[in-house]
């Protein structure tokens, strides 16, 4: 599965690269945010 | 090697802290809010070195943005599931019909049907006809 080859990192790059700009929000339904990332 | 792991051990206790002060021990279900596209406000922080943990088929973690998110529920309704099957190779697959343009094929079939449906042989007889008129008009009129 190539969305599980990009968990446990960072995939913001490669997501803008390959998914349409609304994509995030029509996944809101079936993803859950969990927070922030500690800088 | 061992640094990353000392980091992540160091780093690891955390966002417990966090989550005991600011939710003042409110269970986690409670705590994973469902992820508002405007942004919201911050729920909690995480290191990359946490979410570096949760890569696994029935525990994935993933940042965008700057915003960790669980996917768990959302990969096995991901487009792609085959690593070697990536976005533009789809179509080459799965042909023209998919869930997508199903309406847009529909379109197309009832437009044409109607177009089918809609010719009638005798159309190209009355223009023959309307041409041979025009033509004795012509010829009566001289020119």
């Amino acid at each position: 599965m190539i969305l599980l080859k990009h968990c446990g990192k960072d995939a913001t790059e490669e997501f803008e690269m390959i998914h349409p700009p609304n994509t995030l929000k029509s996944m809101a339904k079936r993803i859950v945010l969990l927070g922030d990332v500690q800088r | 090697m061992l640094r990353a792991k000392l980091e992540a051990v160091a780093v690891q206790p955390k966002p417990v802290l966090d989550k005991a002060n600011s939710f003042g021990g409110r269970t986690a279900l409670e705590r994973e809010a469902p992820p508002s596209p405007s942004g919201g406000p911050s729920t909690q922080q995480l290191s990359l070195a946490e979410v570096a943990k949760h890569k696994t088929a029935k525990d994935a973690w993933i940042v965008l943005h700057g915003k960790v998110y669980d996917v768990t529920g959302f990969l096995s309704s991901h487009p792609v599931r085959n690593p070697s099957e990536r976005a533009d190779t789809v179509l080459v697959k799965h042909g023209p019909f998919t869930r997508e343009n199903r309406l847009t094929w529909q379109l197309f079939s009832v437009v044409l049907l109607l177009h089918v449906l809609s010719w009638d042989p005798r159309l190209t007889r009355t223009r023959n006809t309307e041409r041979s008129v025009c033509d004795g008009l012509c010829r009566r009129a001289g020119r």
